[in-house]
């Protein structure tokens, strides 16, 4: 298949028919390229302007304006969506992407204009870019043949016609909404970044701070909540991004290490395992295929939006509020000698409307769910070595040590004893 | 205030009025950097901010692009104090895969104030090439700049290259660019980075005799 070429693909005839009306309804210049950068068909108006012309009748000229395009061609694959650039000779140019089935096949070059008056700056670059065989005077008359168009005129022209290039080559509209998703993810790293930078945050470096982090991240899955679940994720891609340097063989395993222990978390958490586990698979054979970072972290957010969702299906949206106000109350108050019917006083419902509820949408009993969230919080207070046993259980609110230990052996599998020598 | 004309005029990519504004402003006595701090980084930086937090055609940045450079233009002669030999030499180049230039160029104006040679390798050096310069010039000082988060592990090649053939420890790596933090440029094994091409003005006109006089004394 690799002796596909954009010819065979895209029939000439039927690129003149929608191209070159394009053109001709935007009076803008468009030209089929390869990947080499070689002009395969002028489409619409068949002419290009006289100031390139004159600059591609000189060989030199030619080989520079070969090699815009094609750069501008290579940059276009890489984000996928039209690539704004200025030629050696300094004219706007946008190039589009032609992909066929995840081949690259070469660009739709569109512009060679300008987007301001030419002045004395763009004189003086123009002449130290040119050669010197090149007529300079001869040149000069030629930027008349140059038009000038707006800003917004430029992007529209650019966003259409990456509208019309991927009809034409009948893009589906699913890869476009994970492109989008993708440009979101690099944008969201980079904002990540720069705030990181401005507040001057106490920075990451090691591994230590990454899995303390992880932990974290898991304890919440566990719990089912899903809004510091998320923003801890986000978080932690940031952290593995500079910690490996962006190399992607390390990202690649961190991330499946990630997807795998969220899963784990999930299932823990009340997520159905089947399911869990046939998410996983799907996840592990996508990530084998995958070679950018945003990628990466698309699908990794992705696969761990869903195992969050498998925990709790909270189908009806009238009752979410109320039961994750229930759960931002246990959240806060799980050290006290908490109740069902305080938390329904809480929240001015009754106790058997709150308890339906829990068994409704998060398919465990009041009582259980604190529990879990009481047995998180002792794991994490276990890892502090000033703290004792007896003071944990103290701390989140249990009053017998002898219920704690059972409770503890329960959810963990062992007593916080064991657990807690094990740690030091 | 004539500043605040050419900021205007830079947001808007009014190339002509920000090259005509610089040279009046040169004419009312304002000094080179100044018109380079107050004037066109303030304008490029509004620019910035604005296509960061809301939707900004890239034509727009392009224009604003084009007038910052235009302004650069006028000013870049007379930033160059006359190099006198033993101030110090710089290499500056965009990682290979990166395309963006308006730090670099920001940076280079700066750089060049601190009366070091400045050799400027541009966009879309590969890490091979850094390291050739490298070899070539013996400057004092290599920065390294990446506008992406796809492209900022190519400065880590760069660093590798360099220790491969033997020059790292010749050369003070300072990285910089906008998704640049100080943990990564911890990581990779880069010597600084800076917020702005404020800081790196002020940690040259600082240091650069230093680093300067302590190369010749180690060699």
């Amino acid at each position: 298949m690799s002796e596909r070429n954009i010819n065979t693909f895209l029939d000439p005839k039927y690129l003149e028919e929608i191209l070159g009306s394009f053109s001709k309804a935007t009076g803008l210049h468009i030209e089929a390229v390869n990947r080499k950068g070689e002009t395969l068909a002028i489409l619409g108006n068949k002419r290009r302007r006289d100031f390139c012309q004159f600059i591609r009748s000189h060989s030199k000229g030619e080989k520079k304006c070969i090699n815009s395009y094609k750069q501008a061609t290579l940059e276009a694959v890489k984000w996928n969506e039209p690539y704004f650039f200025r030629c050696h000779a300094g004219l706007v140019i946008w190039a589009v992407p032609i992909i066929l089935d995840n081949v690259f096949l070469g660009s739709i070059i569109c512009g060679q204009v300008l987007l301001w008056k030419p002045d004395e700056f763009f004189l003086r670059e123009l002449k130290k870019s040119t050669s010197k065989d090149l007529d300079f005077d001869t040149l000069q008359q030629y930027i008349k043949s140059l038009s000038i168009t707006s800003p917004e005129q430029s992007q529209a022209a650019a966003d259409m016609l990456f509208v019309v290039v991927s009809h034409l080559v009948k893009r589906n509209i699913h890869t476009m909404e994970e492109e989008n998703a993708y440009h979101l993810q690099r944008l969201q790293i980079k904002t990540d970044l720069e705030n990181r930078k401005k507040q001057n945050i106490t920075e990451f470096a090691d591994y230590r701070t990454y899995l303390k982090k992880e932990r974290h991240f898991l304890s919440y899955i566990r719990l089912g909540d899903k809004t510091r679940a998320e923003s801890t994720l986000e978080n932690l891609l940031t952290d593995l991004l500079t910690k490996t340097a962006g190399d992607k063989a390390t990202i690649r395993i961190r991330v499946l290490e990630l997807a795998a222990l969220s899963s784990r978390a999930a299932v823990e958490g009340g997520a159905d395992a089947e399911q869990v586990m046939m998410k996983l698979q799907d996840f592990n054979n996508a990530v084998n295929s995958i070679e950018r970072i945003e990628e990466f972290f698309f699908k990794v957010h992705k696969v761990i939006e869903e195992f969050l969702d498998g925990i709790f299906k909270l189908a009806d949206k009238k009752h979410l509020s109320l039961v994750n106000n229930a759960r931002n109350f246990i959240m806060v108050n799980y050290h006290k000698p908490l109740t069902l019917k305080a938390t329904a006083d809480y929240l001015f419902i009754s106790p058997s409307h709150l308890s339906r509820l829990f068994r409704l949408e998060l398919d465990c009993t009041f009582n259980d769910y604190l529990t879990r969230v009481r047995v998180e919080k002792a794991v994490e207070l276990m890892k502090k070595p000033e703290f004792s046993v007896e003071q944990v259980s103290k701390a989140i609110g249990f009053k017998s040590q002898s219920y704690f230990a059972e409770v503890f052996r329960k959810y963990i599998g062992v007593t916080p004893l064991i657990y807690k020598n094990s740690l030091f | 205030m004539i500043f605040d004309d050419i900021i205007h005029s830079i947001a808007e990519g009014e190339s002509e009025e920000t090259l005509e504004l610089t040279k009046q402003a040169l004419a009312q006595g304002y000094s080179a950097t100044s018109i380079l701090e107050k004037g066109l980084i303030t304008g490029i930086n509004i620019i910035a901010e604005k296509y960061r937090t809301e939707k900004v055609n890239v034509p727009e940045v392009l224009m604003a692009t084009h007038s910052m450079h235009a302004g650069l233009s006028v000013i870049e002669p007379l930033l160059t104090t006359p190099t006198k030999k033993g101030l110090g030499k710089i290499i500056m180049g965009t990682v290979a895969g990166d395309l963006h230039d308006i730090g670099l160029s920001i940076v280079k104006a700066m750089s060049m104030s601190s009366g070091a040679r400045i050799i400027d390798l541009g966009v879309n050096v590969s890490p091979k090439k850094f390291a050739r310069a490298v070899r070539k010039e013996k400057p004092d000082i290599l920065m390294i700049s990446a506008l992406l988060t796809t492209t900022m592990s190519v400065m880590k090649d760069v660093i590798v290259e360099l220790e491969i053939q033997g020059l790292r420890n010749d050369v003070k790596v300072i990285v910089g660019g906008a998704p640049i933090t100080d943990a990564f440029a911890k990581e990779i094994g880069a010597d600084y980075t800076f917020e702005d091409a404020l800081q790196v003005r002020d940690f040259l006109n600082e240091n650069l005799s230093k680093l300067v006089a302590s190369k010749r004394i180690s060699i």
